[in-house]
């Protein structure tokens, strides 16, 4: 019987026996060009040093451990290179592979970072990375009325996520959302008792607390009866629908796409106009990994007056904020930070506003536009959308 | 023994700290690289065997200027440790493949590009890329007369290195020399030298600009390039379909021979390739072989009429089908089941992609191609692989193309490389030609001696010893030894 780390040295041996170093995977990758443009600091460049690791057994040997940490760790997981590589070369998986390099890294107790371990751990006795204690996951709420599933019933299960929860910067867009439901008289509740969706856990390496975690949220929604999961941030929708959906039978949605639908069918319907230029960030876990990018662009489009105006880079080839694959937890050394080169993308073409649907998004090019100290206003979409109802 | 990189240390840890060290204080820290993994990273290319622990370089170097290679180079040369100089590794005869440990200069922050349209030129850094290079020039209506398979990641300096234009057709608009006017280059001693001119005449007589643009790496870094700028061209396009080779290849020889004006682009690929690239884009099977072009002018009815008389050649032909292509997303579709073709081989089959370098003279194409088609007949390894064929018609050039089953062995997979280079390099004797596309040493080299005889490769080692006595730039190349 195989273990676990033999079964993943051999899922990434076989992966990347298809890959032959054309490296056009860095023609599209974030890292590339944000930080110093060393060959590991690119796709191939990170897949080709866990593969070697592997060869040359170099896992006792601690400067190379540090090293391949490093490597392995700076990837934002955004998918341009997966796409890039299935146009245009080999279709390596290449995330699978940095993905199941870290796995190894945490199984064989190399990883992950100090920073990322406090994540995990947070996440083990919290349910969520910010070790915040669990009761205070619904202070956003304040005094609001809400159904708890499973408890109570709901055709929509509006699951909030840690960040907007538990990041006061981020409670508006919990509230905006959760606001705009209400004016649509969405029949919806939020979990009584939810938990991390997994998504850092899965990204970090720790598989096994990921499924911890899920069990946690699915034994609810399955109970609720819930029709339809509605998520804020497009980590969570990609989670769900890649490792819950299947055990749950239910519609998951973003709720830039669940909005689309009510503005729309008029259940939400604008009553004044915004004259400013804006533009949208895609994030990386809607667009590139879960093609969605054309409801996002609807809804601000459908704002009386905005002139919407696309950055250079945009759809599946956006780039990305530099805020994924666990980074929201690590300094990375970079020469130019990815947020602040996507900010002065924006404020390249004139943009009044960045409309961003993606509390990491929102955090990291809000920082940005501070260091750069520009007039741009970053706005979730559903707090664009709020403002604009009454 | 004086200098000798064995001043510098006894063990390889020693050596690797102190070069390390030197590195840092000529470029800063945080841009050289002792880390095993970049040290791999860099030694490797798209040949289908891994790297082995006493070829992986000392430490990879990341200068910004033409001073910070001038002054490694001269600390190298003291030493005598190889240099390999590195941009995106692409080339496909592993001349970007150390064979021994060395420094790496990789080109990557060489980033700088600038267009000057008021003297008609535009300037690029060694690691710019091709790709962004072209972005750039079509904002401003001119295109880069350059267009290789690895446009997107392929540095502008590799590409001048080995004076390619890729797919593009000779014949219709030249090579990457025609249009380079200078040059800014750091020699292997540390000298920096600028060529050419900044007017649009490139010199008459002694051109230094010649040494370097197609000199494989060999006697200097280029690490600027300045290029006219071609304003870009309006485009007709056409495509031919012919149930035998004999008569494609006819076609091809009729535009040249009959006058007709070479398309920027002509592309073939045999039924069999075609019916993979049109499954994978949704088109119908193709009904024979395909070659489809790209005829340009300066405005739509030129390019049109171009278009038409290589149209014309090939109606004689006795085509199944030869029409212009009218509808943009049809040819658009065309090119990209072309350039589909080898990716999606590789994602469906796991294999590693090798390919030769097949280039004809004008007279004897039919027969060449003929050739191209049983490449792999009779060869011990690679008859056991399906010869998948396409290629730059147009230029006379086909890449008969292969996958590296993921299980072959590693010295099976080196085996299969070098039967590969034995063979192309046959049929190039045959026909006297050589690579049109790829450089002309590395796997070369042995093609070179027995193409052009032992004087005009003494002569270029002579060459190289004239601008670097100590052979420390790019060992290996010259001798084949990759």
């Amino acid at each position: 019987m195989e273990d676990y780390e033999t079964i993943l040295i051999g899922k990434i041996e076989e992966l990347i026996s298809k890959c032959w170093n054309c490296n056009f995977c860095f023609s599209t990758c974030p890292i590339n060009q944000s930080m110093r443009g060393f060959m590991t600091n690119g796709p191939s460049g990170i897949t080709q040093s866990i593969y070697y690791a592997i060869k040359w057994n170099l896992f006792d040997d601690k400067v190379a451990n540090n090293e391949l940490l490093n490597i392995l760790y700076s990837c934002t997981t955004c998918n341009s290179c997966v796409i890039t590589c299935k146009e245009m070369s080999a279709g390596v998986s290449i995330l699978d592979i940095i993905e199941s390099g870290r796995k190894l890294l945490v199984e064989k107790m190399i990883g992950p970072p100090t920073t990322q371990k406090k994540v995990l751990e947070s996440l083990a006795k919290f349910g969520n990375p910010y070790s915040q204690h669990p009761t205070k996951r619904r202070q956003w709420l304040k005094d609001e009325k809400v159904k708890f599933l499973p408890e109570d019933s709901a055709e929509v299960l509006l699951f909030i996520g840690c960040t907007p929860s538990f990041d006061p910067d981020l409670h508006n867009m919990a509230r905006a959302v959760f606001n705009l439901l209400k004016v649509a008289n969405v029949d919806f509740g939020i979990l009584k008792n939810e938990v991390c969706c997994g998504h850092p856990a899965l990204k970090i390496g720790d598989e096994f607390l990921f499924y911890e975690l899920r069990s946690k949220n699915i034994d609810q929604i399955a109970e609720s009866g819930a029709k339809k999961i509605v998520t804020i941030s497009p980590h969570c929708f990609n989670t769900f629908t890649k490792y819950y959906q299947n055990d749950l039978q239910i519609e998951i949605l973003h709720y830039t796409q669940f909005l689309f639908e009510l503005l729309q069918s008029q259940k939400i319907e604008l009553s004044k106009a915004l004259t400013a230029k804006i533009t949208y960030h895609d994030p990386c876990y809607l667009s590139k990994h879960s093609e969605i990018w054309d409801e996002p662009r609807k809804i601000i489009q459908h704002i009386p007056n905005v002139k919407y105006q696309e950055m250079p880079r945009n759809r599946k080839n956006s780039f990305c904020c530099g805020g994924g694959g666990g980074r929201m937890w690590l300094e990375v050394e970079e020469e130019e930070k990815m947020e602040k080169l996507r900010v002065r993308e924006a404020k390249m073409i004139g943009a009044d506003i960045i409309a961003v649907a993606c509390p990491w998004c929102y955090t990291m090019l809000k920082t940005a536009i501070q260091e750069e100290k520009t007039n741009i206003e970053i706005k979730d979409i559903a707090e664009l959308i709020l403002n604009l109802v009454f | 023994m004086r200098g000798s990189i064995k001043e510098l240390g006894e063990t390889m840890d020693q050596k690797i700290s102190k070069i390390a060290e030197e590195m840092s204080a000529i470029v800063g820290e945080e841009f050289v690289s002792t880390s095993i993994f970049e040290r791999v990273k860099n030694a490797l290319d798209p040949f289908p065997y891994d790297v082995t622990r006493d070829k992986i370089p000392y430490c990879v170097v990341l200068p910004k200027n033409k001073e910070e290679i001038s002054e490694i180079l001269k600390f190298a040369n003291k030493f005598k440790i190889p240099v390999f100089v590195r941009g995106s590794g692409t080339i496909l005869t592993g001349a970007s493949r150390p064979h021994k440990p060395g420094i790496i200069i990789n080109t990557r922050r060489l980033n700088q590009f600038w267009i000057y349209e008021d003297y008609g030129f535009f300037e690029a850094e060694a690691g710019v890329r091709c790709g962004d290079i072209a972005s750039v020039l079509s904002e401003h209506g001119y295109f880069l007369p350059m267009w290789p398979g690895s446009r997107v990641i392929a540095s502008i300096g590799g590409l001048a290195s080995n004076n390619t234009s890729g797919h593009v057709i000779d014949a219709c608009i030249g090579k990457s020399a025609d249009y380079i006017l200078g040059l800014e280059v750091v020699l292997p001693t540390g000298e920096i030298l600028e060529t050419g001119t900044k007017g649009l005449r490139k010199p008459a007589g002694t051109d230094l600009t010649k040494f370097f643009v197609g000199g494989d790496g060999l006697f200097g870094i280029i690490t600027k390039i300045r290029m006219r700028l071609v304003p870009a061209k309006k485009t007709a396009y056409g495509i031919a379909v012919f149930d035998d080779l004999e008569n494609l290849a006819k076609g091809v020889q009729r535009m040249y021979w009959e006058k007709r004006p070479p398309p920027l682009f002509m592309e073939f690929m045999a039924q069999d390739v075609a019916e993979i690239g049109f499954k994978v884009k949704g088109m119908d099977p193709p009904n024979g072989h395909i070659i489809f072009f790209v005829g340009i002018g300066d405005d739509e009815l030129e390019a049109q009429r171009k278009m038409e008389k290589v149209m014309e050649g090939f109606n004689k032909e006795n085509p199944i089908e030869a029409r212009p292509i009218t509808d943009l997303d049809e040819w658009l579709k065309l090119w990209s089941a072309r350039e589909v073709i080898a990716s999606y081989l590789m994602s469906e089959t796991g294999g590693r992609l090798i390919a030769a370098e097949v280039v004809s003279n004008l007279a004897q194409l039919v027969d060449c191609v003929k050739d191209a088609e049983r490449f792999n007949q009779g060869l011990p390894i690679l008859s056991e692989l399906h010869n998948y064929l396409f290629g730059h018609i147009g230029a006379l050039t086909m890449h008969p193309t292969f996958l590296i089953p993921p299980d072959w062995p590693e010295d099976k997979r080196i085996q299969a490389v070098d039967e590969l280079f034995k063979k192309e390099a046959e049929l190039n004797l045959k026909y006297q030609t050589c690579g049109g596309e790829w450089g002309q040493f590395a796997k070369r080299t042995n093609f070179f001696i027995q193409r052009y005889g032992n004087t005009a490769y003494d002569l270029v080692k002579r060459l190289k010893s004239v601008f670097d006595p100590n052979n420390i730039l790019n060992p290996g190349i010259l001798e084949g030894m990759r």
